[in-house]
């Protein structure tokens, strides 16, 4: 095996939440890449936008995502000295990079990192969750890492398709705040992005609220005697 | 002393599980597949189709991997495009069937982690099932069953569309789209792999019918 398969990640960036709502699609990760259990990069962006309708946002190793990035612009790059008035759609990345995704598996060297990809085509919502062994599959809401376990519950009890911006967000930092408690991996500074008719949108990352001074967990013990 | 290598080898393959169904009856044939994909104990898709449309009677249904399932379909239809550029007409079912076994064994030593059923009618109109294994091995069936539910569902195709295990006078002449239907709803009930929605296609020569029922959720 070569030295530069990535056979396990080494720099990982946690979960990405994913939804569509009314009027476009919510993205949210934090912004941490950990080194092992060293929170060693706390304040990186994890989502990009790719031309000006494609947004992707991506868990497992950060130098593979960087290099996903690096791909799809050169792509996007291409496109636009075609200057023929037609664009790549975020679908149309989401396939090519699949077709990646899977060339890498094929040959044992995987990009490893669990991804979505979300735009808007011809006014429409477009969401596709994609892996390192190239599935690409398409849903109203995407959660990769923990937030697979944590979060998809959460969103499967409370997401419609008629959600508000506001309504969205809410249930999005719901799901980053559970992960905030219960992943270990995970960091309380967030970003939220957003593709709506009008364009991506970054928001500024900030520090989740949250609440530690709970009685059950100040005097918290597996003992029964002191519980 | 052997050297122990701290780095574990990438797997390359994955089980999502799912089942797949198609019966044939006279110039008619029924296909069926859940639309449920997993890893592990984890739900990836509650609506993925696992069947694709090759020709205009011909379709494939696959269980396995869904990477290897979804490049195995585009590349399928690349060659069926290239070959109606070749000669003006869609292959034949028997084409197709040929072409999805020698496709499957050009990866021999890296397999697709697929497996099969190419439904169809064929050049008489009658519908007919071939079914596959994961590298290229195929027969021409009447019904058939892939996937993670096959256990469970052959036994009961067996009895129904081919009067196994019956005392009584018995012909097969049930509705196949209402077959596959209870097929998978019983599946669904005992394989945790199987469930969500069962998509049935029906095909005649009238044309392919595509109908959707649910099933368990959980």
């Amino acid at each position: 095996m070569a030295l530069n398969h990535t056979v396990d990640p080494i720099i990982v960036g946690a979960s990405v939440i994913a939804i569509k709502y009314a009027d476009g699609i919510l993205m949210c990760t934090d912004t941490l890449a950990s080194f092992g259990s060293m929170a060693r990069y706390k304040n990186i962006p994890r989502m990009a936008a790719i031309g000006n309708s494609t947004l992707i946002g991506a868990s497992g190793e950060y130098s593979d995502f960087q290099e996903i990035i690096r791909l799809l612009r050169e792509k996007e790059q291409e496109d636009f000295i075609q200057h023929d008035n037609i664009s790549l759609s975020a679908a149309h990345y989401a396939s090519y990079l699949s077709s990646i995704l899977y060339g890498k598996r094929n040959k044992g060297n995987p990009l490893y990192n669990s991804v979505a990809i979300a735009g808007i085509i011809n006014g429409q919502q477009y969401l596709a969750y994609l892996d390192l062994y190239g599935t690409h599959v398409l849903a109203d809401y995407v959660t990769t890492g923990f937030a697979a376990h944590l979060c998809k519950p959460l969103l499967g009890n409370d997401w419609r398709p008629d959600l508000t911006e506001s309504e969205a967000k809410q249930l999005v930092e719901g799901c980053m705040r559970t992960l905030w408690y219960r992943d270990a991996r995970a960091s309380n500074r967030i970003q939220f992005a957003k593709v709506t008719r009008e364009g991506i949108t970054f928001e500024d990352p900030y520090v989740l609220q949250s609440e530690w001074g709970y009685d059950s967990y100040k005097t918290y013990s597996l003992n029964p005697l002191y519980a | 002393m052997v050297k122990e290598s701290k780095q574990s080898q990438f797997n390359p393959y994955q089980n999502n599980g799912g089942t797949v169904a198609a019966v044939a009856l006279g110039g008619r044939v029924a296909v069926g597949g859940d639309t449920r994909i997993s890893v592990g104990y984890n739900i990836i898709s509650r609506n993925y189709c696992k069947i694709t449309q090759l020709t205009s009677k011909a379709v494939i249904a696959s269980s396995g991997m869904v990477t290897d399932a979804q490049n195995l379909h585009k590349l399928l239809l690349a060659r069926i495009t290239l070959y109606k550029h070749q000669h003006g007409t869609e292959p034949s079912l028997k084409a197709l069937s040929k072409l999805l076994s020698i496709t499957l064994y050009s990866r021999r030593f890296f397999p697709f982690y697929t497996f099969n059923l190419l439904a169809g009618l064929n050049e008489e109109g009658q519908g007919a099932v071939y079914g596959y294994d994961a590298i290229g091995s195929f027969d021409e069936l009447k019904y058939g069953v892939q996937g993670t539910g096959q256990e469970l569902c052959m036994s009961v195709l067996d009895n129904q569309c081919k009067g196994a295990n019956r005392t009584d006078d018995y012909t097969f002449t049930q509705d196949p789209v209402e077959l596959i239907r209870d097929v998978f709803t019983s599946c669904a009930e005992r394989d945790i792999y199987t469930g969500d929605a069962v998509t049935v296609w029906d095909i005649t020569a009238e044309g392919i019918q595509q109908t959707s029922i649910p099933l368990r959720r959980d």
